[in-house]
């Protein structure tokens, strides 16, 4: 009996120590991707956008392999995350839901498109059609890995 | 059940509902998003956020756009879409292997049609680069070293660094104050003009001033390090300056010349940086077919 209860209590001791351990990051560029290594050229398995929330599950220099709500685990680069107090318990809800006021009120806010509608309002001579170029100037990522193989380089340095 | 289970389950029980109370430690601070508590956070918001580095990816996005715009105002776009993807392809290889891979918007790179020497780069990943510029490169090497240049002041966002002190206190005092959801017109005005004031720090430093020195020495290193990183051979940059302190006092000090500290200072850096490099990539020729295929001068 008593080796029950320290069994018990024990379970709970380490499943408080695991959640309050958890790190939890959100994405924070418009649009990103879990990969099944911690690599770039490592295929794709998982599409996510800002704000969508991540679980650690362990590091390897710039890369973090986490896992999704829906489960799904995957390496994702340190520059496209940042560290997000998350609610582990309601992990399996949606955690754009988990959206605290102060996140809310701050993604309202700033410059933001509707700041550039109206400094483009007030300053007409400025052109934007070039910038608006520039953002569909997207370089696909099959494109830039056969780039970086036919010069050898990156993950592709010393391949013939 | 004994009374001795019963009781064991229920300290069991207990400890359990603690810890899970406990656990909403997480969401300290999280509160029902009634309109009092939004703009209550919103004056919380406006308090935390104090320096550059408070400023948010979205942000950086929606000011880069807005300071490459005001660098296309003063140049001209060199349309030539096969030399704009290979710059586009060369800039974004490197930048998968900088600090910053990933950016808001992502990374683009753009011509621009004049002989000054110039490269520019705006917040957010819009990088620019001069005809006159690309013309003094004799391989990939060399391109390569100055995109990572480039790359290396928005990843260690110099530019948002170069924004008045005061003028972010300014910016974030009134973002703290304005209620969520939309701008009403008269607070869509007055943050728009703090934006205008904002866009100027930058692009003073960015076409006129120039960086602070340390930030040039700075992206210098990061250049070295990115070219390392992605395989080419760091030596680009080094004969980069050396073509540029070459002409040094010959030419009227306009683009890197006024906005750079002397080539032969960092020359002399840069040179003594690679030297403690023991294993150096190779210069592959495939490589400077490549440039010159995409480069006909």
């Amino acid at each position: 009996m008593k080796r029950n209860t320290i069994t018990v209590i024990m379970g709970c001791v380490l499943l408080a120590a695991a959640l309050f351990a958890a790190q939890t990051y959100a994405v924070k560029v418009r649009t990103s991707a879990l990969r099944s290594g911690p690599k770039f050229f490592a295929s794709s398995l998982l599409n996510v956008k800002t704000g969508d929330g991540l679980l650690l599950l362990k590091r390897e220099a710039d890369w973090l392999q986490v896992k999704a709500p829906g489960g799904q685990v995957g390496w994702i680069h340190v520059s496209a995350v940042e560290p997000k107090k998350i609610d582990i318990l309601a992990w399996n809800k949606s955690t754009k839901n988990q959206a605290s006021a102060t996140e809310v009120a701050m993604a309202a806010k700033g410059f933001n498109k509707q700041v550039e509608s109206s400094y483009r309002a007030r300053n007409k001579n400025i052109s934007f059609v070039w910038v608006d170029k520039m953002a569909r100037m997207a370089v696909g990522r099959a494109q830039l890995e056969a780039f970086l193989r036919q010069g050898r380089l990156g993950e592709f340095r010393g391949v013939k | 059940m004994t009374a001795r289970r019963v009781s064991a389950l229920a300290l069991a029980a207990l400890l359990f509902s603690f810890l899970l109370t406990s656990c909403s430690l997480f969401e300290q601070g999280r509160e029902l998003l009634t309109e009092g508590n939004i703009k209550k956070a919103g004056q919380v918001a406006g308090v935390v956020r104090k320096t550059f580095a408070d400023i948010t990816e979205e942000e950086e996005y929606y000011i880069g756009r807005s300071v490459a715009a005001l660098i296309l105002s003063r140049y001209k776009v060199y349309n030539d879409p096969a030399l704009n993807a290979y710059v586009n392809l060369l800039g974004n290889a490197v930048a998968a292997y900088s600090d910053r891979p990933e950016i808001y918007g992502g990374w683009r790179f753009l011509v621009l049609n004049t002989s000054e020497i110039n490269a520019l780069a705006a917040p957010g990943g819009f990088v620019f680069i001069t005809r006159g510029l690309i013309r003094q490169c004799r391989d990939e090497e060399m391109l390569a070293a100055v995109l990572a240049h480039e790359i290396g002041h928005v990843a260690a966002k110099h530019g948002l660094k170069s924004i008045k002190k005061a003028r972010l206190v300014e910016a974030f005092k009134m973002l703290g104050q304005e209620a969520a959801k939309k701008y009403t017109p008269q607070e869509l005005s007055r943050l728009t003009i703090v934006f205008e004031d904002v866009l100027g720090d930058i692009a003073g430093s960015l076409i006129e001033r120039g960086y602070d020195r340390k930030y040039e020495y700075e992206a210098d290193t990061l250049s070295v390090k990115y070219a390392l990183a992605t395989g080419y051979h760091p030596g680009g940059l080094s004969d980069f300056l050396k073509s540029l302190a070459a002409q040094e006092g010959q030419t009227q000090a306009a683009g890197w010349f006024k906005t750079h500290p002397a080539a032969k200072d960092r020359l002399a850096r840069v040179e003594n940086r690679i030297k403690r490099i023991r294993d150096l990539p190779v210069r592959d020729s495939i490589r400077l077919n490549r440039f010159k295929r995409n480069y006909k001068g």
